[in-house]
């Protein structure tokens, strides 16, 4: 399956033996590949995988950091690395990404950024008539109205259509889309699946990067599969999810969705030590739990909670219930808190910075968004030595021989020197999770730790979890949104506004799915961290 | 080339002294001399005789060594302050407040005011740069207080308060290395706000007396129809070092941007 396909001259973009490098390593490694004018491929993968790449590189842009050393990308029959001939994009290829948001000004009126965009100097009539074309072709409103918005005054969708319509004004003969409805409730995902279908039946390529195997089913002729840098699967769209050959495509075949509702008794899970420790004393303890923004608002109002050494519980609510917020508590961050916190039957201070250092250590955190994890001009090393000398006093080669069992323990060995810019997400979160453990912790509070993971990379951080756990008596509390992550805990606690719901009711599964379904996918995106 | 400016009128300003023809005292030739009226006066004469150029390169070294201290001290300043600020905004909002509220008073008062109140109390270069700092430090800590807000509610800074580092690593090694840019930037707008700080003075006569670029623009105004290059050579110095300083801080500004992302 790796022979690559042969080179057609027809083709609107051929990429042959194409190699680009990071750090040392091989970001894509002899990618091959053809897209003939006006087909529909999916490209899929684990994250880092090296899909964003290529669909980068076929625009003619590498991110920082990346070199370009062998091999050739050609649009059209011209090379576009190391510099994209003009009018490569926007002209031929267009590019809509994940986050509509990102690609539309937040100052600009929606009509006046297509008429910059297309650099039109075609005079107004001519232009608003343009301008309600290229909107009415997405399926919005042509109306003059509508082109004088601001970017906020949309919905998601609405967003995202806009971007679409910006992205296909220069009538390109391809669009690279990187996942272009992940960050979308089911109505504005369907709403821009169905303007996707009607662009394609017009004649334009697609080019798909996405997570979600079942929109690729119905929308992909062709479908690629990446791993490690390298295209190991290349067919039919069908057949490739039937009778997926490579390992990469069965693992992301069979990689359960976490978000779909658990339907066989996956609850209650794994018995463990914790259904026999109740009676031991627990390791947290929290007591009436107050916490507020302000004088006015309560975010938490009288929390109770307790986790068991070696226990692994989730924290379960709808946005804005206070989840991250009792995190954040927990850890000390939180100013404006009231209530008590104790930890082994010592008592623990609300603000981080009267703890002792041991108590400072025994309580880690991993937060929800891996591309603010780290910090951006510390290596991985760096990051992880701070926490070992900070909070265990190692030096010298005890230090770097923990740097090394850390980053074997989160199973990225060798990656001590990268930049978090060289990694990938799932990659980066690992990083977090390292620098985590690092402190030796009794407790690790991880909010969210997977939403913005793909599906095979959040079933990996999941298990490397639950490995950690098996090997101490480390105890996990989770905070998120996800039922089938909640599937897994021993126990779950469900808050609603600032409360914990009757402890207990919740851990049988319909009852878990009338708290969660009252959280669908939109306000999982709009979430705040 | 806006390097190769700099760095010109930097030689100029720093070794001038030592290039200098004549003494910057010493009378040439006749009054207000055009250029190549008189022998080793290539720009001609000033109001009372003396050489144009020996004097050029004379008044450079205050005003740029004085803009350089003054901008490295306002920066710092200002830089520890508004990240100060913005690290303990989210968690004690009233030293954020106190701090601010402080910094607003002082830019409340005109800089200029501000300026001719702390060189007519206090002679002397210091006080040159202490004026230059007041009036610097509430703009660079308001710049760079604005710039750290998200930073500072990045994971990693969070994770450095819980692991219980002090202020000066969370300052250091968190928020500032992602601020540089936005940090660069005003230091180069510090640095012409210096240098026409420096200009002002001397051109108002409230300086040390030394015979500054200010001092030279101010002594030429009055016979500038009859020596024109006695004004016009300060006068451009002085231009052409705040337009290639303002191109340089938005250039070096871009490429840490583009290093970050």
């Amino acid at each position: 399956m790796t022979g690559g396909p042969r080179p057609d001259p027809d083709a609107l973009v051929v990429v042959d033996d194409l190699v680009v490098e990071a750090g040392g390593g091989r970001v894509l490694d002899r990618v091959s590949l053809t897209l003939p004018a006006g087909s529909s491929v999916g490209l899929v993968g684990a994250s880092g995988s090296g899909k964003t790449t290529t669909a980068l590189a076929l625009l003619g842009h590498l991110r920082p950091g990346m070199r370009h050393t062998a091999g050739a990308c050609r649009v059209d029959g011209a090379e576009v690395l190391p510099d994209p001939p003009p009018g490569l994009r926007g002209a031929t290829i267009g590019f809509l990404s994940q986050d509509p948001g990102q690609s539309l000004n937040p100052y600009r009126r929606i009509g006046a950024a297509l008429v910059d965009l297309a650099g039109r100097r075609g005079g107004r009539a001519g232009d608003a008539a343009w301008v309600a074309r290229c909107l009415g072709r997405v399926g919005l409103p042509d109306d003059p109205g509508f082109a004088r918005r601001f970017p906020h005054q949309l919905s998601g969708g609405q967003q995202q259509r806009v971007a679409l319509a910006l992205a296909l004004c220069r009538e390109p003969a391809l669009l690279v889309l990187d996942e272009p409805t992940t960050g979308l409730d089911a109505d504005s995902r369907d709403e821009v699946l169905t303007e996707l279908r009607r662009v394609h039946a017009g004649g334009v390529g697609l080019l798909w990067i996405s997570h979600d195997l079942g929109v690729l089913r119905t929308v992909a002729d062709r479908v690629l599969v990446m791993d490690s840098g390298r295209i190991v699967e290349d067919g039919p769209t069908g057949a490739v999810f039937e009778q997926p050959a490579s390992d990469a495509a069965i693992r992301l075949v069979n990689a359960v969705p976490p978000t779909s509702p658990p339907t066989t008794p996956r609850l209650p899970a794994i018995p463990t030590a914790a259904s026999g420790t109740a009676r031991r004393p627990p390791l947290l303890r929290v007591r009436d739990l107050s916490a507020g923004h302000d004088r006015r608002t309560s975010v938490l109002a009288g929390v109770d909670l307790d986790v068991y050494p070696g226990e692994f519980v989730a924290v379960l609510g709808v946005s804005g219930a206070g989840k991250t917020t009792l995190g954040r508590c927990i850890v000390g961050l939180h100013p404006r808190v009231t209530g008590r916190i104790t930890l082994s039957g010592e008592p623990l201070a609300t603000d981080v910075r009267r703890r002792t250092r041991a108590q400072r250590a025994r309580v880690q955190m991993v937060a929800q968004d891996p591309a603010e994890a780290l910090h951006p001009r510390q290596t991985v090393r760096d990051a992880l030595a701070r926490p070992l000398t900070v909070l265990r006093g190692l030096r010298g080669a005890t230090l770097d021989r923990e740097v090394d069992r850390l980053l074997t323990a989160v199973r990225i060995p060798g990656y001590a020197d990268r930049l978090p810019r060289e990694l990938s997400g799932g990659e980066r979160q690992r990083v977090a999770l390292a620098r985590a453990l690092a402190a030796g912790p009794h407790i690790l509070i991880c909010d969210e730790v997977t939403s913005a993971l793909d599906l095979v990379t959040q079933a990996a951080v999941l298990d490397l979890l639950a490995e950690m756990r098996r090997e101490s008596t480390l105890a996990v509390v989770v905070i998120t949104h996800d039922l089938g992550v909640a599937a897994a805990a021993d126990r779950r606690v469900v808050l609603r506004d600032g409360r914990v719901v009757e402890p207990g009711v919740h851990d049988d599964p319909p009852a878990l799915l009338r708290v969660a379904a009252t959280d669908g996918p939109a306000s999982r995106a709009a979430a705040p961290r | 080339m806006v390097v190769a400016v700099l760095a010109l009128i930097a030689a100029v300003a720093l070794v001038g002294p030592w290039l200098a023809p004549h003494s910057p005292t010493a009378v040439v030739g006749l009054p207000y001399s055009l250029p190549g009226t008189v022998d080793g006066a290539p720009l001609g004469t000033d109001y009372l005789g003396r050489d144009v150029l020996s004097r050029v390169l004379n008044g450079g070294l205050a005003v740029v060594t004085t803009g350089v201290v003054a901008t490295v001290a306002s920066s710092l300043l200002g830089a520890a302050i508004g990240l100060t600020a913005a690290l303990y905004a989210p968690r004690r909002p009233w030293v954020d407040g106190v701090l601010i509220r402080t910094l607003d008073a002082v830019t409340a008062i005109p800089p200029l005011l501000l300026l001719l109140l702390i060189v007519a109390a206090l002679p002397g270069h210091l006080s040159v740069v202490l004026a230059v700092v007041v009036t610097g430090v509430p703009l660079t800590a308001r710049v760079l207080r604005a710039s750290a807000a998200s930073v500072v509610q990045r994971s990693h800074v969070e994770v450095a308060l819980a692991r219980g580092e002090r202020l000066p690593w969370l300052i250091g090694r968190e928020v500032l290395p992602l601020v540089s840019a936005p940090l660069l930037a005003d230091a180069g707008i510090r640095f012409v706000q210096s240098v026409y700080a420096v200009v002002a003075i001397g051109f108002l006569g409230l300086g040390t007396g030394a015979a500054d670029w200010g001092v030279l623009i101010s002594e030429a105004m009055p016979g500038a129809t009859l020596q024109p290059w006695a004004l016009a050579v300060p006068v451009l110095i002085v231009a052409a070092l705040a337009v290639a300083t303002n191109v340089l801080a938005d250039d070096v500004g871009r490429r840490s941007r583009r290093l970050l992302a």
